[in-house]
């Protein structure tokens, strides 16, 4: 193909693309234009017209015609300037691409967009604004309609019950006069065409009605406590006392009739606040009235289950303190005796004397009470109380009688087993000392005679000691432990001497035999015969002639010794 | 060692058995064994079953023999003083012509010439004691042998004791395995023991309080002039207080002895013992006032039985007083009681040798000391009283460990006799040889014709 031609298809080319680009716009402008012809239209549909023409012929007035005149206004700005504005450009760019000049066409579209946008937004918020003028009328019709219903049920309730709010009713007609009086307010408002100010009203009178609906839900509840309930009870009050008093009883620290004048003071100042229709002062005066009530109730309650306590204990206790006082004499008595034999260590003499007081002092007491009660001017609650006091005290006391009168009846347990040990110490002591003296020992030993001596001294003192007009029996026991721990010293060493002793003398027997041949035994038996028949330690002796025969015969001591004790375990 | 002898005695007593093993050595007395034994089949001191006897007697001698560690064959046997008779009698021997001098054997025919008598058949010759030997008119000889003289006369003193008592102990003895090698008269050999030279001089009473009986004997001069027996004894203060207190013997016994004393006054009622009283659970407090006033009775009964008959040999006035011993004498109180009823100075004598420190053994010890001390004249005179006596060395076995020769016969001394003897030297037990009986024929067939005519 020649560079003609080839420029030539290129130039063909270039030239249809730049008219089909040309075209393209074209048509794209068009279509825009289209849409925005469209809603340019609908804006000019709406029923804008009707709802400002219906406004218009309303009767507003205030509030309500101040908002209407202002977005009147805008509704006129959009329809006068705005349409014919928008409408126009919208031809001079019909114009424009139709005439290919479709860069301009498009520059008006774009700002025609965004112009139609404002102008759809600006009449919705009119018909909105519009729209609401006309929802608040309607609110405030259906909210007076409600609040109407509501003002006819509590009138209708105060009127028929009328009794039951006592004298507060006045206050109550005069509540609902000035309800009434705020409807008339809201109708001159609402022909007036001012509903955002009826609204309010309204929304005041309903406020008016609630504290109204409290009043009258209140009310009836403390006008019947005024009215039946404590006119009732302060009778029952005035009139139980007074029976009371008749029967005996009295009351300390509160004056009754004082009292009862003082509620009768706090119902008519109840009663002012409900004719004044101060219901939360109204029910605290309530609330401290039945308190008031409730604790005279109590305060009489409480003489009443006193007095029966009191006429329970009233035979107990005297049978109690007359068994106190003849077992603490039986005590004291005992004490006394028993304080002539034995060194009391414990002031058992003073205790019991003490217990002696202290039971004289509770006789005196409930003998005091008894006389109150007898001129009927106990208070029985303090009686009662007092009794509880004197009974504790008694069983205090006798708790500690029955331990005293036990420690002191051990006394003479412990007196009776000292002088059995006494008695077998003295036997076993004379036991001990005759059998040492039927071994016919030439003598004996100094420790031992000391030893023994000593037993005899403990025995001795133990026997002195409780033989005395007044014994100690807490010295003595400790004495006895002792003795018979050295007693028992005494047989073992009496029973040690006695065995080397006899075993002394069987070997010297053994060693006669020998000593001829051994003069290593015939020295032993000498020396063992002379420490037996002068210094008497057998032991010693023992050992003496037990070595030497053992070592000329061995065996020959442990056999004798087995013997020995073989024949002493056959006696 | 030749001068060493062991000697066993025996003291038959009616509660219990005593044998005690002594050696003599240079005159010094050793006692090496004891043996002890409670008593069967003996009543108020005498044999009255003789098995029974002799198995107490067999167990008392084992237990000295275990003691003593020496074999026991042959024992001295006490005899109570169970109607004792006590004479005077006189012998005289015609040594011959010309005067020679006096042999043991001239000694034994002056002797066997004093005991001829007439004897009850009942009675038995026991023992005879020396007064004195007259050679040629010279009295007061004590032992005439080795003398020369023509005429040998002889004063002693006799006793005889009933035959069944004699009979009764050397069976018991024999039927004990033992061999009997001599009878000791029982107050004769006590008061040798109990009496110092003075009071056996001057004259004094000793009384023995066994179990079963007490003896009351009065000596003087050294000579036993006159014995008692009273039938009752401990045991019958055992059996009152078992009588009284309502309890068993086996508890009286201990009662007695631990808590007894026969003086009441000495002792307070505020001692006080309990008692197992029969058919009571608990036992029951006694004071030992009344213990002792029980066991008091019962003495001074005794004690007056006795005295009447000390009374009637004015036993009383000899200056000596009395000495008590024997078991019942271990009571407290004893002593001041005898002393009351009698009115008389007492002792009382308890053994002081080793092993035999109490009254009990006083008797027993009593017959060792008596054949101990016999002068060879007096064993001399006893083998005329009693062939069958032994020598005393040989009453024991010589296998005694301490003794480990054999013992030369004492008898080389006195040729006659002991040679006639010498077979004897081997163990009393042994079976008496043909040639004693010959040599002994003469003076021997005398002795036999009375025991055999008696028999």
């Amino acid at each position: 193909m020649p560079l003609w031609g080839i420029i030539l298809i290129v130039v063909l080319v270039v030239i249809a693309v730049a008219a089909g680009v040309v075209l393209l716009r074209q048509f794209q402008n068009q279509t825009a234009l289209a849409a925005l012809q469209q809603r340019q239209r609908r804006l000019a549909d709406l029923p804008l017209m009707d709802q400002v023409g219906t406004l218009a012929k309303m009767t507003l007035s205030g509030a309500s015609l101040e908002t209407f005149h202002r977005w009147q206004a805008q509704y006129n700005r959009l329809t006068e300037k705005e349409f014919p504005a928008v409408l126009n450009q919208l031809n001079q760019a019909g114009e424009l691409n139709d005439h290919y000049r479709i860069t301009q066409a498009r520059r008006i579209v774009d700002t025609l967009t965004g112009r139609i946008a404002d102008e759809e937004r600006t009449a919705q918020d009119i018909t909105d604004a519009l729209a609401k003028i006309t929802d608040v009328a309607q609110e405030n019709q259906a909210a007076k309609q409600a609040a109407k219903e509501r003002y006819k049920k509590l009138r209708k309730t105060i009127l028929v019950q009328s009794f039951s709010f006592g004298s507060a009713i006045t206050a109550l007609q005069t509540a609902l006069t000035a309800i009434n009086e705020s409807f008339a307010h809201v109708d001159v408002l609402e022909s007036n065409g001012d509903h955002i100010q009826a609204r309010t009203a309204l929304g005041q009178i309903n406020e008016q009605l609630d504290a109204l609906q409290k009043e009258v839900n209140d009310i009836p509840p403390r006008v019947n406590e005024l009215t039946n309930i404590f006119p009732g009870q302060a009778e029952e009050l005035a009139n139980g006392y007074d029976r009371l008093h008749d029967a005996g009883y009295r009351f300390f620290d509160i004056n009754i009739p004082q009292e009862l004048t003082k509620l009768d003071d706090d119902r008519q100042k109840a009663e002012t606040l409900l004719r004044q229709n101060k219901v939360a002062d109204l029910q605290a005066a309530n609330k401290a009235i039945a308190d008031h009530i409730d604790r005279l109730y109590d305060v009489m309650q409480k003489e009443i289950d006193a007095k029966a306590d009191v006429e329970k204990m009233r035979g107990e206790l005297h049978a109690f303190l007359t068994h106190a006082a003849v077992q603490n004499r039986t005590l004291q008595n005992e004490v006394r005796h028993l304080d002539e034999s034995y060194v009391l260590t414990n002031d058992e003499v003073q205790t019991a004397a003490r217990f002696g007081r202290q039971i004289a002092e509770a006789q005196e007491r409930f003998t005091q009470d008894e006389q109150k009660i007898a001129d009927q001017e106990a208070v029985f609650t303090l009686v009662a109380e007092d009794m509880k006091k004197i009974d504790s005290q008694l069983t205090a006391i006798e708790e500690k009688q029955v331990a005293m009168d036990k420690d002191l009846s051990g006394l003479e347990t412990g007196e009776e087993i000292a002088r059995q040990n006494l008695a077998r110490f003295m036997m076993e002591f004379r036991e001990t000392r005759r059998e040492m003296g039927q071994q016919n020992l030439p003598g004996l030993p100094k420790q031992y005679k000391e030893f023994a001596e000593i037993v005899r001294q403990e025995i001795g003192k133990l026997d002195h000691d409780l033989n005395q007009v007044k014994i100690n029996l807490e010295d003595i026991t400790k004495q006895l432990i002792m003795t018979q721990e050295d007693l028992k010293t005494l047989k073992q060493r009496s029973a040690d001497l006695i065995d080397a002793a006899a075993l002394t003398q069987e070997i010297l027997q053994y060693a006669n035999a020998l000593k001829q041949e051994n003069p290593a035994v015939a020295k032993a038996s000498s020396t063992a015969t002379q420490i037996f028949n002068t210094t008497f330690d057998y032991p010693k002796a023992l050992d003496t002639i037990a070595t030497a025969v053992e070592a000329a015969e061995p065996g020959a001591y442990h056999r004798i010794e087995s013997a020995y004790k073989d024949r002493k375990n056959q006696l | 060692m030749d001068k060493s002898k062991v000697i066993v005695g025996l003291d038959i007593g009616t509660t219990s058995i005593k044998v005690i093993v002594a050696e003599s050595i240079q005159n010094q007395l050793n006692v090496i064994g004891v043996g002890s034994e409670r008593s069967e089949g003996l009543s108020r001191g005498v044999i009255v079953d003789i098995d029974k006897a002799s198995a107490s007697i067999k167990s008392a001698v084992a237990h000295a023999e275990k003691k003593a560690n020496v074999p026991i064959n042959a024992v001295y046997a006490g005899i109570p003083a169970n109607m004792l008779n006590i004479e005077k009698c006189d012998g005289i021997f015609a040594v011959g012509e010309p005067s020679r001098e006096i042999t043991a054997q001239d000694v034994a025919q002056v002797v066997n010439s004093a005991l001829i008598r007439n004897l009850p058949p009942e009675r038995e010759i026991v023992d005879v004691l020396p007064s004195e030997f007259i050679v040629d008119g010279f009295d007061g000889i004590k032992d005439p042998r080795g003398m020369v003289g023509t005429r040998l006369e002889f004063h002693g003193i006799l006793f005889t004791a009933a035959k069944t008592v004699i009979h009764n102990t050397r069976k018991a003895i024999a039927q004990a395995g033992l061999n009997l090698a001599g009878l000791v008269i029982n107050p004769l050999a006590l008061g040798q023991l109990v009496l110092d030279d003075g009071e056996a001089d001057f004259g004094t009473i000793v009384l023995d309080l066994g179990g079963g009986q007490s003896t009351a004997a009065v000596i003087h001069d050294h000579k036993l002039k006159y014995s008692h027996v009273d039938p009752e004894g401990g045991e019958y203060i055992t059996k009152d207080i078992s009588v009284v207190l309502n309890t068993t013997l086996a508890n009286a016994e201990r009662l007695k002895r631990e808590y007894g004393n026969a003086d009441a006054e000495l002792v307070s009622s505020d001692n006080q013992f309990p008692v197992a009283i029969v058919g009571q659970t608990n036992p029951q407090m006694v004071g030992e006032d009344y213990l002792a006033a029980i066991i008091q009775a019962r003495v001074e009964q005794i004690l007056q039985r006795l005295g009447a008959g000390l009374r009637q040999v004015h036993a009383f006035d000899l200056p000596g007083g009395i000495v008590i011993t024997g078991g019942v004498s271990a009571l407290p109180g004893v002593v001041e009681l005898v002393k009351k009823v009698y009115q008389r100075p007492v002792k009382r004598y308890i053994p002081d040798q080793m092993g035999l420190r109490h009254p009990s053994f006083a008797q027993g010890l009593s017959i060792v000391s008596y054949i101990a001390q016999l002068s060879e004249i007096d064993i001399l005179i006893r083998r005329v009283v009693d062939p069958a006596e032994a020598a005393p060395q040989r009453a024991a076995s010589p296998s005694r460990p301490a003794a480990p020769a054999p013992q030369r016969p004492t008898a080389e001394r006195r040729p006659d006799t002991a040679g006639s003897r010498h077979p004897q030297s081997s163990p009393a037990g042994e079976p008496a040889p043909a040639p004693k009986k010959k040599k002994k024929k003469t003076s021997q067939r005398i002795k036999n014709l009375f025991t055999n005519f008696f028999d």
